[in-house]
């Protein structure tokens, strides 16, 4: 019933009449706003909490919302101030500064709450598309993507491997990344 | 970087330094300070984010759980040649500290024999006493020499016997002193006298030879 709305249509019917209508832009945009969150604050606890926080804060000011930008921007910049205030809270709190020390808790992946078979049958689609989406990528641009999440190494480490100046780096990283959100979303998740 | 997107501002360099959290506590304040007001930037950030994290997740779910291959190298038969050259393969470390201690030893062999061969009274002492006594400077008596005739002839060397060198040696310098010589006879030919010579050290024989040349040029002025 609301997968064939946009998402301007969604928030609207959400204010007006169906708050259901919500749930299916948290269905669209929990994933992206979960990564978005990872991506500032790189932690998974604290990222699910702060995209929990996030549609918190956008359900209850839908009335706020003004068509003049997307939907997706809006909750973008939501999902910002949700994270800068996560980190503001952060540098006030010793015992965060005792868990940053020792990283223990830093790279610990932690399963979905909402963990089930047909989840996993769906992560395991996904996983199957991004190990596609990178193998199409070309050689020098896979390279720089391995070589950032797989070995960890800095722009510069990358730099000084494939004696590149950090500039030629960044481009390629971020052209990869560019492509691989086009191919992303052009390879469909089948889930059987 | 700039030319794909449209809507970056001047701090879109500095989003994948942000992504990936290799900026400096002050410039990751101040790009937050920056994203929080930016919608360009922060749908830009979201972007990069949503193609990062499905990598991520990927990384996390199949290749972490992965163990670490243990490398096994097959065992390879070690030529004999090899094994010499193993024996006698050292560190570079090892190499320098055996060459400096080698140039040690030279230096110290060769200042060594430097300084042996600097100490001359080692080595005289040593001659001499293998050879036989030094004569020393001591006073010794020695019979007064016979008056010496003018000589004629030029061919006749007339020696004037000088007192021993060690009487010199001890008493006070007197001037030379010249005795009367008689007038020489036509008749006569001065006879041969035999030249005897003193028995004096080494170290007296120029000495000892000026003054004879000056003993036989006096000779000879007093004889014209």
């Amino acid at each position: 019933m609301y997968k064939n709305l946009a998402d301007e249509e969604l928030v609207e019917l959400a204010v007006r009449e169906d708050p259901d209508a919500f749930g299916e832009i948290v269905r669209r945009w929990e994933r992206k706003i979960f990564a978005l969150c990872f991506g500032m604050l790189t932690r998974e606890d604290e990222a699910r909490d702060a995209t929990q926080e996030t549609f918190i804060a956008a359900y209850r000011n839908l009335g706020k919302f003004r068509g003049d930008a997307k939907v997706s921007s809006w909750l973008h910049r939501i999902a910002v101030n949700q994270c800068l205030t996560v980190k503001r809270r952060a540098k006030t709190r010793s015992e965060d500064f005792l868990d940053d020390e020792t990283g223990e808790t830093d790279r610990v992946f932690v399963a979905p709450a909402n963990y089930s078979p047909g989840n996993e049958a769906e992560q395991t689609e996904r996983l199957r598309v991004v190990r596609q989406a990178v193998g199409s990528l070309p050689v020098d641009l896979r390279q720089v993507i391995v070589m950032k999440e797989f070995e960890e190494m800095t722009f510069q480490e990358i730099s000084d491997t494939l004696e590149l100046p950090l500039s030629t780096v960044k481009s390629r990283v971020y052209t990869a990344l560019k492509q691989l959100r086009m191919k992303l979303e052009r390879l469909p998740v089948e889930v059987v | 970087m700039a030319k794909e997107t449209n809507n970056l501002c001047a701090h879109g360099g500095d989003m994948l330094a942000y992504l990936y959290d290799e900026m400096a506590t002050a410039e990751r304040d101040g790009f937050e300070l920056h994203l929080a007001d930016c919608a360009g930037c922060i749908d830009e950030f979201a972007e990069l984010s949503q193609s990062r994290y499905p990598v991520y997740e990927w990384k996390q779910i199949e290749f972490e759980p992965l163990a670490t291959p243990t490398i096994v190298l097959p065992a390879a038969s070690v030529a004999l040649f090899d094994k010499v050259r193993a024996a006698f393969s050292f560190s570079p470390g090892y190499s320098f500290a055996a060459a400096g201690f080698a140039a040690i030893l030279f230096a110290v062999a060769v200042g060594y024999t430097v300084f042996l061969q600097e100490s001359p009274d080692r080595d005289s002492i040593a001659v001499v006493e293998n050879n036989g006594p030094v004569p020393q400077a001591t006073p010794q008596r020695i019979a007064a020499p016979e008056p010496v005739a003018a000589v004629n002839k030029r061919d006749d060397i007339v020696v004037k016997p000088k007192p021993a060198v060690a009487e010199r040696q001890i008493e006070p310098v007197k001037a030379f002193e010249r005795k009367p010589k008689s007038a020489p006879s036509k008749e006569t030919q001065p006879a041969k006298r035999d030249v005897s010579v003193p028995v004096m050290s080494r170290l007296d024989n120029e000495e000892d030879d000026s003054l004879r040349l000056a003993d036989m040029f006096d000779d000879l002025d007093t004889s014209r």
